[in-house]
């Protein structure tokens, strides 16, 4: 029999008990903190990742690890990938545990509001305003057809001064807060008009739980919507070799392949080469896990 | 023979440090250098590394450090040019959306968009590549540096001073070496449906605005049809368009080119830049490999890359994707019926127990 010997470099895998990184699940089935993870202890890899990475390597599709799909694993490769060996060649720090660095992860949309906050002085206050600074353009698209955009200008007018619409809009809304009597009846339009995040700011009221005021970035207008989709997240690097036993006609399908893969989180496999199987190749080597 | 896909090797030179790690580096970096180097300060830079075990001596282990720029990294400063940062606002609008996704960098790069109650649109990238490894024997330092500009004091501490010092590692010249390869299975093919999870293209945008913009840049594109994978056990036929041989070759090309002209720059002083690139031509798998030293060709200029492509799909007749169709239709549909009989059944089964248990207990 012969053993087929694959190199992969590089190939990311999270730490499933601290990762936020789940499997997107967009239809919402699952809640996100106990969506499932594959535990793969140090030293071996799951049998569903060399399965998939066989599949590609035949030039068939993968099929997805956890989440429900239609393509299923073709049963001849999933059993060869349950007869590979694995070898891990990374360094372990004095606990026995990967090395692990950071890596720019996409997150997923739907979680993706932005968290940081930025001060503003409302009647001489510290308050915290979330999301970045608001501008009159920002402003303006959010007043879009409702003509409060250019009343509030007038009411800016009427009560700073023409000058003051040259100023920054977060000046003119910490100077109208010493105002407030003048301003209440415009910030209650606001509230009614569905446009309670400005009404709010106006008004110098948080909703009741909250420490922080709302940004206008959250809105349902996608011209304004604002969202994260990158964080960090630990990653350990894996570096090694699966030896995989084949046959004749195994590896003939190995030939009419792309000979090239993607191997978990941002990984490359290359094919190293085929040799005769003996007790001796695979030695030092873990049996995949479940 | 026809090729399956492009290997290489690149090689990359600079000065000083261009991918940075976190702060928690310094956990790793203790426990792999001798005390003299240890750092205990916690505002330390360090970069991305990579150790190994080079033997041992009284003091215990010894360990190789290599700096490294991440796959990332070199992903991102590959394709700089082509996307400057990706914002899911470009969902909303499909003008936009598909002016991005039928351009040149998309199709070699990849994307993906997901949104909630939306099918999700993906696109892998043809492109793998490992992180580009220390070649050279340079030895990195930590040095202290100081920075100036207003910083947030606490309340308890009498500092108000607008600069700090802090620490960075440091390095001179440096070379490395990454390696790679193109599949050109996963350039070839583009995806309409959703069938096998990889939809890159909304079918109904296709003609009006997916189409028009791709044409701009790779001229007259095929008619969308249903496809297998040539030898694939799976004849389920999924619905998308190929690109043509030329294409894929302009394609490729046109990866290389950005490859060559990578140029990673940090505003510490940092630079990395591509130094050499080789390519292999696999058209064996098994005979054309990375670890082997024949067949390697230097690459100055993206224009040298001349080969034949190998198609992976083949096209099923309509009629025959159609019946395929249905029956997929109808299996959904007698699994969606048997599913929601299980669960009827189910219920029922824990129904008569709860009345079981109900009767049980009136009787006691």
């Amino acid at each position: 029999m012969k053993c087929l010997i694959l190199q992969f470099k590089g190939a990311g895998i999270f730490d499933p008990r601290r990762s936020k990184d789940k499997v997107c699940d967009l239809n919402g089935k699952w809640k996100r903190n106990s969506f499932p993870t594959i535990q793969v202890p140090v030293g071996t890899l799951s049998k569903r990742h060399i399965s998939n990475l066989l599949h590609v390597l035949m030039g068939e599709r993968p099929s997805p690890s956890i989440r429900a799909s239609l393509i299923e694993p073709i049963t001849e490769i999933v059993t060869l990938a349950e007869k590979a060996h694995v070898k891990i060649e990374s360094t372990k720090d004095k606990s026995g545990k990967y090395i692990q660095e950071v890596k720019t992860v996409r997150k997923s949309v739907v979680d993706a509001w932005p968290t940081a906050t930025h001060e503003i002085k409302l009647k001489g206050k510290s308050e915290y305003l979330k999301g970045p600074i608001l501008t009159w353009e920002i402003l303006r698209v959010f007043f879009d057809g409702t003509g409060l955009f250019s009343e509030f200008r007038n009411l800016v007018e009427g009560i700073l001064g023409k000058d003051a619409l040259s100023n920054r809009l977060e000046h003119v809304i910490e100077r109208l807060s010493h105002h407030r009597d003048k301003t209440r009846s415009f910030a209650d339009k606001c509230l009614s008009g569905g446009k309670t995040q400005f009404g709010k700011i106006l008004k110098g009221e948080k909703y009741t739980s909250s420490k922080y005021f709302n940004s206008l970035y959250d809105s349902r207008d996608m011209r304004l919507r604002l969202t994260v989709t990158k964080g960090v997240e630990k990653i350990a690097r894996l570096d090694g070799r699966i030896y995989v036993p084949v046959t004749d006609e195994v590896l003939e399908k190995v030939r009419r392949g792309p000979g090239t893969a993607t191997f978990l989180e941002g990984g490359v496999v290359f094919i190293e080469g085929v040799e005769d199987f003996s007790e001796n190749l695979i030695f030092g080597t873990q049996e995949p896990v479940e | 023979m026809a090729t399956k896909s492009i290997l290489f090797k690149v090689a990359l030179q600079g000065h000083g440090i261009v991918n940075y790690d976190s702060n928690d580096q310094k956990w790793a970096w203790n426990a792999m250098v001798r005390n003299s180097e240890r750092v205990n300060h916690s505002n330390v830079q360090f970069g991305k590394h990579r150790y190994y075990l080079s033997g041992k001596d009284e003091k215990g282990e010894i360990y190789d450090r290599h700096l490294v720029i991440s796959s990332d990294c070199l992903r991102h400063n590959i394709f700089i040019d082509d996307f400057l940062f990706q914002s899911p606002n470009v969902f909303a609008h499909p003008v936009l959306l598909n002016k991005m996704i039928a351009s040149v960098g998309a199709l070699l790069r990849g994307y993906m968009f997901a949104q909630e109650e939306k099918s999700a649109l993906k696109k892998k990238s043809c492109l793998n590549i490992t992180e580009a490894e220390q070649t050279n024997d340079a030895i990195s330092t930590i040095e202290t540096f100081s920075r100036s500009g207003h910083r947030e004091v606490r309340e308890d501490e009498n500092d108000t001073a607008d600069n700090s010092f802090f620490k960075r590692e440091s390095i001179g010249e440096i070379t490395y070496a990454a390696k790679g390869s193109v599949d050109l299975k996963e350039l070839q093919f583009v995806s309409l449906s959703e069938l096998y999870d990889r939809m890159a293209v909304n079918s109904d945008d296709f003609t009006t605005l997916y189409k028009p913009e791709l044409e701009k840049a790779l001229g007259p594109i095929h008619d969308p049809g249903y496809y297998v994978i040539k030898n694939s056990a799976v004849q389920t036929p999924e619905y998308g368009f190929m690109l043509s041989s030329g294409q894929i070759v302009f394609l490729v090309r046109e990866l290389f080119k950005r490859l060559l002209r990578v140029s990673i720059n940090k505003s510490s002083g940092g630079y990395a830049e591509v130094a050499e690139v080789q390519i292999k031509y696999v058209e064996d798998p098994l005979k054309h490999r990375m670890n082997i030293d024949a067949d390697w060709i230097p690459l100055s200029d993206e224009e040298q890359i001349q080969f034949d492509p190998d198609i992976f799909y083949e096209r099923m007749d309509d009629e025959t994707a159609r019946s395929y169709t249905k029956l997929i239709e109808k299996n959904l549909a007698d699994s969606k019926k048997r599913s929601k009989e299980r669960k009827i059944e189910q219920k029922a089964e824990r129904n008569a127990r709860k009345n079981a248990a109900r009767a049980v207990l009136e009787q006691k």
